[in-house]
């Protein structure tokens, strides 16, 4: 076969080198894991090699496709030469990957030469990647988002391309989707003799999938490998780190509360529209608790979490707070970009939830019952971050830095309960380390119940000490952690876990 | 993804910086304004007779008898004209986005912010409004009514808020659902709190913006007005007056049309210019 | 059934709207300052008698709300009564002006639509190279300026200087003359709206070219013919909308234009009758083209919501 391979490449983008000089080479029939943090230069590589880069930026090595020289500042008209054919590339995110107004069929169709269409078949490219005839004349809408994904490798396999990148390709779906769509990659690899060319941010995926693989940090390859030698062998500081921060927080011993219930809910209800998104669901949580919640999309977690903190209203049901506690339960959400007001000081906003949270504590007479003397540089402090940040604005501060900022706003009003919704789904595996240990010992000194919203179980197993799964609005188990991980009893659960990539065997 | 997209921001920035910061026509529309604001402001000094010159029946050239740009119909000095004019360009205009940020503002928040039936009753009176020709019916409810230029201002308001309303609203409420807001409403802040402190920040480039556009609109619609010599009384200095007057005259003193033609464009240009400058800096799609 | 549902919803709109504007209309007459008598009456020296006779004629002396019932049962079959100028019936009075008015609107709306969504495209096609840069510089200052100001400029340099075209009127009625009389007001039109049209259409096809399915249809080595036309389908409901607020613009533009042009259409004639308080035609007309410009903008609409699917 012939040779794929990059020498050097260095990409510039507006004048910012991305890339600083990778050397990488394309072993063909392989499944090549690329992961890396965000901002590693991962995705850049990805539009580099298939000349989908954006305006502004330059690039600068040797490129050898298939044997074949590239020029890789060429013309978009250049690239058509080799794309599809030769390479194609699969995005992230399946809901905008296709035109939402034309039908599947035709947009299978518009990938085939041609002079080969009078005899390409839609049914049996649908049908090899799982889907039925019925596709064909549906539009995306009419799809869920496992499906259009199925959807858009059949139409990159169309094109019958030799190399398939797949950049972040299942990081949207649910977990147990993305199994699907992963095995049906390696089913379609074996049977067309395709290279795959995964690119992650989620390492314990590319270390099931791949069996060659690249770490990528701040625009260069930091070490590259087999599979097998580099999870068990990493030689790079940056490659043990990553392996680590996946790794972390194995807890053995699960907290036994027998402190007071402080949260009741009780046969909670809701619907929206025709659909039910919460059915009858009952929680407990003890003070000092770590409670996991997880579910899918669409399980109903998030409306629980909203419910509880009364941003949405049930339509049945009860909360019930320990009368004897003090303070709103407060919530965190997902995503920390928009969780901080960014016309204001990091001063003025911890300030203001100190003072709301004084107002609540005054009315029930127990001002300072968890930490006694609030004030700003206590609170950064509590979430290891300088004092002179206070005097910046949420622009200038990273993600984590920011869900820092976050969980402190939330702590200063002496809450009862903290609820995260999928508090560190978007951050970086080194990052969702450091938040997860950071909030372990917050509750450790503050006592705090935390519940925690999560589709991904490895949350679960790093912090929680019990755990509900929820599945159409119900909860479909209940128990230990150390049940649920490791002794499921309900087949969804069982799925679940089973389907949940991890570097804990 | 998210880096991507923080590498498209970066991206973008430094292109803004490459190309240097602000483009040339931010500078002439800056200019522009500027030129229209010592007229307003020193009308009396540069143009002191603008209103009572004698009347007489003979149209003179550019050049004439020390007139710059010659006379109109009424042997007035054109270029005097315009200097006054610049009142009327730019007060009611002015007048007539502020009365409409105003009324956007209170509404739009009240609608945004709580929703629910008031919400309704408001998003149905901005629905219905806003499928009517505003233009039409400014001139025809103006003209109809009389009572000069203040009602004519009053009237253009009226007809402009809705679309402040409506912009206001669906900004507000693009924030209340965001992270930020649902934090702060957990904390039972106060809703006044929430809106002044927390959204109005967040909204008010999107209004200044609208705020730019609206005085444009208001010139060429006030200006209009007075062009079909409606709005303003004969006896005053307005741009469309001396555009309708020098129609007539168009044979014998061209520059009495040129002139305000030339310089209604030029600050309703110059403004949408900056407000669209301004729009392109902090992200905001006008087209929709 | 959707459609009718939807079509249900909007005539029921539309008759909120018509009800809406009628009320402002039929307020016109009271709205206007003076006796309601002597206003219809216009500038005739009268004696008592004679504006008693028109009080009843109009029924003046009713209850506001029986005569807005009465002028409104009128209105629906057509009839506003008579013009306060000509003393003929409004519609008698503003029918030969109407169709001048259509046959203007018409050809800048053609105008504007092909020049709009043309250069719209080729300038998205050509982000921030000169001829983007150009095209869209002279779009801001033909949305900014007014379309009586763009009117006179043309006159002066087409009429007075060059005397190419004629400058005022609709000539003799032939094709010919039809076309070099209404070429100017058209242009004018067309300069005012099309630049709008051409803003939203580039910046719709700017938004498409960064969508995520452009970028995978590149990747695939999609031909870019079927790009560009996914691109368009994709963008053409917001144009659509944007069209329907063309044609009210250009309605609203016609007072203006036809006003600098001296053609007798039904813009030129509105504007006229707001200055003299020919109430009866004012209510008329503008009563009629925001029924025109109302329908026109749902049915663009009613077009992009099926797009949109």
């Amino acid at each position: 076969m012939n040779q794929t391979y990059i020498k050097n490449l260095k990409v510039d983008i507006a004048s910012n080198e991305i890339l600083h000089g990778i050397d990488l080479d394309i072993l063909a029939g392989h499944t090549i894991g690329i992961v890396g943090e965000s901002g590693s230069g991962k995705s850049i590589l990805s539009k580099t090699l298939t000349g989908l880069l954006p305006d502004f930026s330059t690039a600068s090595g040797e490129y050898v496709l298939e044997g074949e020289n590239r020029n890789l500042n060429a013309s978009d008209k250049e690239w058509y030469d080799v794309r599809g054919t030769n390479i194609t590339l699969i995005l992230q995110d399946p809901f905008t990957a296709l035109d939402s107004m034309r039908k599947i069929k035709s947009q299978i169709l518009d990938g085939v030469r041609k002079s080969d269409r009078a005899d390409f078949d839609v049914i049996s490219a649908l049908s090899e990647v799982g889907l039925d005839e019925n596709v064909a004349n549906s539009y995306p809408g009419e799809l869920s988002g496992g499906m259009r994904q199925r959807v858009v490798i059949a139409s990159a396999l169309a094109t019958n391309p030799d190399i398939l990148i797949a950049d972040e390709s299942t990081t949207a779906l649910d977990t147990i989707t993305q199994k699907e769509v992963l095995d049906l990659l390696a089913r379609i690899k074996e049977s067309r003799h395709m290279t795959i060319i995964l690119i992650s941010h989620d390492l314990p995926l590319i270390a099931e999938r791949a069996d060659y693989i690249v770490v990528m940090n701040d625009g260069q390859i930091v070490e590259r490998g087999d599979a097998d030698e580099i999870m068990h062998h990493p030689q790079h500081a940056y490659t043990q780190k990553l392996i680590h921060a996946n790794k972390l927080n194995i807890r053995n011993s699960f907290l036994e509360s027998n402190e007071n219930t402080i949260l009741t809910v009780t046969n909670l209800s809701k619907s929206f529209g025709e659909k039910q998104a919460l059915h009858d669901v009952s929680i407990q949580a003890k003070r000092g608790e770590i409670i996991g919640i997880v579910g899918e999309s669409g399980s109903g977690k998030t409306t629980l979490a909203r419910t509880i903190v009364g941003l949405t209203k049930a339509d049945g049901g009860t909360i019930e707070l320990n009368e004897k506690t003090c303070g709103f339960p407060q919530i965190v959400f997902q995503d920390p970009y928009s969780s901080l007001n960014s016309a204001l000081k990091i001063r003025t906003i911890l300030a203001e939830a100190i003072r709301a949270g004084e107002k609540v504590n005054a009315k029930c007479g127990k001002i300072g019952e968890i930490i006694e003397d609030h004030n700003v540089e206590k609170l950064m402090d509590m979430v290891d971050l300088p004092h002179h940040y206070l005097n910046r604005r949420p622009g200038s501060l990273s993600g984590g830095e920011r869900q820092r900022i976050a969980i402190a706003r939330a702590i200063a009003t002496n809450p009862s309960i903290l609820i995260c919704d999928e508090s560190v789904a978007s951050l970086d595996a080194s990052v969702r380390a450091q938040i997860l240990e950071m909030l372990y010992d917050m509750r450790e000194k503050l006592s705090l119940t935390i519940l925690f919203i999560t589709h991904d179980l490895s949350v679960v197993r790093e912090i929680a000490d019990r755990a509900y799964v929820m599945n159409h609005g119900q909860i479909v188990e209940e128990g230990s952690t150390d049940m649920i991980l490791n002794h499921p009893r309900h087949p969804y659960t069982q799925k679940l876990v089973e389907a949940a990539p991890s570097l804990i065997a | 993804m998210e880096n991507l997209q923080n590498l498209q921001i970066k991206t973008r920035s430094s292109v803004y910086k490459l190309l240097a910061h602000r483009p040339v026509l931010v500078y002439l529309s800056a200019a522009v304004l500027l030129c229209a604001l010592v007229w307003l402001i020193f009308g009396s000094i540069l143009a002191p007779h603008a209103l009572d010159q004698d009347i007489t029946l003979t149209t003179l050239s550019p050049g004439d008898d020390g007139h710059i740009l010659g006379t109109d119909g009424l042997g007035r000095d054109v270029w005097q004209l315009l200097i006054a004019g610049t009142r009327s360009a730019l007060i009611g205009p002015v007048l007539i986005a502020l009365g409409s940020l105003i009324l956007g503002l209170i509404f739009g928040f009240i609608s945004g912010y709580f929703g629910g039936p008031l919400d309704w009753i408001i998003s149905r009176y901005t629905d219905l409004t806003l499928a009517m020709p505003s233009l039409l019916l400014a001139i025809v409810a103006a003209g109809v009514i009389g009572g000069g230029y203040y009602v004519s201002v009053l009237v253009m308001i009226i007809l402009y808020s809705p679309f402040d309303i409506r912009l206001i609203r669906s900004a507000v409420r693009a924030e209340v659902t965001k992270p930020y807001i649902e934090s702060v409403k957990v904390m039972k802040i106060a809703s006044l709190t929430i809106m002044a402190r927390h959204i109005l920040p967040n909204v008010v480039v999107i209004a200044l913006v609208n705020f730019f556009l609206n005085i444009a609109y208001g010139l060429v619609s006030m200006s209009a007005l007075s062009y079909l010599g409606l709005g303003v009384s004969p006896a005053h200095a307005d741009w469309g007056r001396q555009l309708a007057d020098g129609k007539n005259i168009m044979y014998e003193n061209a520059a009495s049309i040129i002139a305000p033609a030339i310089a209604i464009i030029l600050v309703s240009t110059a403004i949408n210019a900056l407000g669209g400058y301004i729009a392109d800096r902090f992200g905001i799609d006008t087209e929709s | 059934m959707k459609d009718l549902k939807y079509i249900s919803i909007k005539l029921l709109e539309l008759i909120i709207s018509m009800i809406f504007i009628s009320i402002v209309i039929f307020s016109l007459l009271y709205l206007a300052p003076g006796d309601p008598a002597r206003v219809l009456l216009g500038v005739k020296q009268v004696s008592p008698e004679t504006l008693d006779a028109i009080r009843d004629q109009y029924h003046l002396n009713e209850p506001l709300i029986t005569q807005y019932w009465i002028w409104l049962s009128h209105a629906v079959t057509l009839d506003f009564g008579d013009s306060i100028r000509t003393g003929e019936s409004v519609l008698a009075t503003c029918g030969p002006y109407l169709i001048v008015t259509l046959k203007l609107v018409l050809f800048s709306f053609l105008l504007s639509v092909i020049l709009g969504i043309g250069l719209g495209t080729v300038s998205a096609k050509h982000k921030d190279k000169l001829s983007d840069k150009i095209i869209s510089n002279v779009a801001l200052v033909f949305t900014s300026a007014p379309s009586f100001a763009v009117g006179l400029l043309l006159i002066f340099i087409f009429g007075v200087k060059l005397g190419v075209l004629p400058i005022y009127g609709i000539g003799d009625g032939g094709l010919a003359s039809d076309i070099s009389h209404l070429l100017l007001p058209a242009i004018t039109l067309t300069v005012a709206v099309s630049a709008l049209l051409l803003r939203i259409t580039r910046s719709q096809m700017l938004k498409e070219t960064a969508s995520d399915y452009v970028t995978f249809m590149r990747a695939r080595a999609v031909a870019p013919y079927v790009i560009t036309r996914s691109k368009l389908i994709n963008a053409s409901a917001p144009i659509l909308t944007s069209m329907g607020l063309l044609l009210a613009t250009l309605f609203s533009a016609t007072l203006l234009v036809e006003t600098t042009f001296a053609i007798p259409g039904a813009g030129g004639l509105l504007a006229s009758s707001v200055v003299m308080k020919d109430v009866p035609v004012v209510q008329f007309l503008t009563l009629f083209l925001a029924f025109f410009i109302i329908v026109s903008q749902m049915i663009c609409d009613f077009i992009a919501s099926k797009i949109r699917r």
